[in-house]
């Protein structure tokens, strides 16, 4: 069991590797949870400003600015967001839809803290993730095969990676819960964080936890 | 009501959906400072010509009561030098088309879309500026009695 997702009260946290990331995960936010609830941030800017934009924000999603960086300047940005702003707070990676960027850097620092549970599905898209093949048209994107190199590595250090089958809001829903109940960091391009947000925003409304 | 497209992506797919606004005799132009109109678009390659994003330009952005950035990195860029903090997150005005109401800079108050620069059909931006005319038209003014006081001016 690990700390990594961790009950306690908002805001949610989402990294990501570049704005446009950050910006549509905030309005897949902002559509279950309401406007007004959520910001996008820049992790240098609130850096250099000292603190999080004033507001009652349930979530705040932060672009990285790591899109095509080294993996060792991944690796600090994840790491100063970490320490600086997100805290014990919880929090989701959020990665590119096609796959493109860091996904493996994101992997492996999400394993110094927790198993994983990724997906790669976007039902407004017809895009879904099927037997570890990500479907998008008569395109096809291999994600199990992309993280079986790290999965010894999640072994070793006691850990997994789940590449979970999802094709509706249904199942993402139930793979949100999935995270919750079982404390897995949630790792998509959006619409599973989206779920894994609204499913705990539930139990703040419900009071101190 | 007026909505500038950014596009700095020089993607395949961009440049079909800017060959789509041609057909459409819709006037497909280098950055430049103008007297604003309904639809305008802006085409450069980020890489090369971001130099064309001058401060009069981005100022310019100001008149427009929207704006579409094609590319994460365009919306960066121009944000950015806008002097933004953050967007307030309003709903997708198109799936996975991350939009919102700029907080902070110059651009405070604006609506903007962020568009992936390989996602959507050829018709992409017409229908973001359609869906970001219906929620001006609808929600505009609301939204701006959202933004928190330490940013109003």
């Amino acid at each position: 069991m690990t700390e990594a997702i961790r009950t306690v009260g908002p805001p949610f946290f989402v990294l990501a590797d570049d704005l446009g990331g950050a910006a549509a995960t905030g309005s897949l936010v902002s559509e279950r949870l309401g406007v007004g609830s959520v910001i996008c941030a820049d992790l240098q800017r609130m850096l250099a400003g000292g603190a999080i934009p004033q507001g009652n924000w349930l979530c705040i999603c932060i672009n990285l600015g790591v899109r095509d960086a080294p993996v060792g300047t991944v690796v600090k940005a994840l790491e100063r967001a970490r320490s600086l702003l997100v805290r014990d707070r919880p929090f989701a990676l959020r990665i590119d839809g096609l796959l493109r960027g860091p996904v493996e850097p994101f992997i492996r620092y999400a394993l110094r803290l927790a198993s994983v549970l990724i997906t790669d599905t976007i039902p407004e898209l017809g895009r879904y993730t099927k037997k570890g093949i990500v479907y998008m048209g008569d395109r096809r994107l291999d994600l199990a095969a992309m993280v079986e190199k790290l999965s010894n590595e999640a072994r070793r250090a006691g850990k997994e990676i789940i590449v979970a089958d999802s094709e509706s809001h249904e199942d993402l829903r139930r793979l949100a819960r999935r995270c919750i109940a079982e404390r897995l960091l949630a790792i998509d391009p959006g619409p599973l964080i989206a779920h894994v947000v609204e499913e705990m925003s539930v139990k703040w409304k419900g009071g101190p936890l | 009501m007026r909505i500038a497209c950014v596009v700095g992506t020089y993607r395949r797919e961009t440049l079909d959906q800017l060959d789509f606004l041609r057909s459409k005799e819709i006037g497909v132009q280098r950055p430049r400072v103008k007297r604003p109109s309904e639809f305008d678009v802006f085409a450069f390659k980020l890489d090369s010509e971001r130099h064309l994003l001058t401060p009069k330009f981005l100022r310019s952005l100001t008149r427009y009561d929207a704006i579409i950035a094609s590319g994460s990195d365009t919306a960066d860029f121009l944000l950015s030098r806008s002097g933004f903090m953050c967007i307030m997150s309003v709903p997708c005005v198109l799936p996975m088309v991350g939009t919102g109401l700029v907080l902070g800079g110059f651009l405070q108050g604006k609506i903007v879309a962020i568009k992936p620069g390989h996602l959507g059909s050829q018709d992409v931006f017409l229908r973001i500026a359609e869906s970001l005319r219906r929620l001006l038209l609808e929600s505009g003014s609301r939204l701006t009695t959202l933004i928190p006081k330490d940013f109003t001016r």
